[in-house]
């Protein structure tokens, strides 16, 4: 069953904001772009890591041809495309 | 499958109009020392600079060959060389002011044969700060008002490399391995 990505990235992102002292907006939307939500690019490259190590895998080792996103919810639509459960992504 | 891809390029004439753009984004004025909108002259007069001293250096960042930002040396052949960079485009990797850092540092001790390398920091950007400071960047005297200053030397920088490289985060850690210097292969 495909978890709520959006939720548990959201609550990621919360968790490194507070061990890496930063402050993460508290009125993060789809439409919020990641350079204005708060967590930095060290911030990013965590919340990657940790995605897979959650999920079990980087969307973006999967994509055939790079699309990076710029907001929130397109971070949250890349990994929902790349999810195992994802229609299209099964066998 | 793929991964992401950075790459360092000279900056070129053609580079110019996008290059003013992204300078006059408030995000990067706002984290610059002058915060006054640049005008095209300015901005030629700047470029033309950089070209005729052979003590600059100014490079094209690119990711999977799409230009995501500049990095800029100053002070080159000098006992310390500063560092500026930023990141113009917003559709990026997550994580990739990390990869630019490393792409800057790598740059500057294999290729430019940098001695020290000297950067400066508005108090307020604390993203760089934690950067510099993963980086082994060691803070140096105060600056002036409300700016840091920061520097790594190259012994410093080949001591502390691989501890640096592992303190990343893994994702960073892989993309390391596709970052590509100028020129491409060192000729040394």
């Amino acid at each position: 069953m495909k978890p709520d990505l959006r939720t548990l990235l959201i609550r990621s992102m919360t968790t490194i904001a507070s061990e890496y002292a930063q402050s993460l907006r508290a009125d993060l939307d789809d439409k919020t772009p990641l350079l204005q939500s708060g967590l930095d690019s060290l911030g990013f490259a965590i919340l990657i890591a940790r995605m897979e190590e959650q999920l079990g895998y980087d969307p973006f080792t999967l994509m055939s041809e790079p699309v990076y996103p710029q907001t929130l919810g397109e971070l949250v639509a890349i990994y929902e495309t790349y999810h195992p459960d994802h229609d299209g992504n099964h066998g | 499958m793929s991964g992401v891809t950075m790459s360092l390029q000279p900056l070129q004439p053609d580079d110019l109009d996008l290059v003013l753009a992204w300078r006059n984004q408030p995000h990067v004025r706002a984290n610059s020392r002058c915060d006054a909108v640049i005008t095209p002259e300015e901005h030629r007069r700047w470029f033309a600079s950089i070209e005729s001293d052979a003590r600059r250096a100014a490079y094209r960042v690119d990711q999977n060959n799409r230009p995501v930002g500049i990095c800029h040396y100053q002070g080159l052949q000098t006992p310390a060389t500063a560092l500026s960079y930023y990141l113009g485009a917003d559709h990026v990797w997550p994580g990739t002011g990390v990869l630019l850092q490393w792409l800057a540092v790598e740059q500057a001790f294999q290729r430019l044969g940098v001695r020290c390398l000297a950067a400066e920091v508005l108090e307020h950007n604390q993203a760089p700060q934690r950067l510099h400071r993963l980086f082994a960047f060691e803070q140096a005297e105060p600056g002036e008002h409300a700016v840091l200053r920061f520097r790594l030397t190259r012994d410093r920088w080949l001591a502390r490399r691989e501890t640096v490289w592992n303190a990343l985060p893994a994702p960073t850690r892989a993309a390391t391995s596709r970052c590509q210097l100028w020129p491409p292969t060192s000729h040394r």
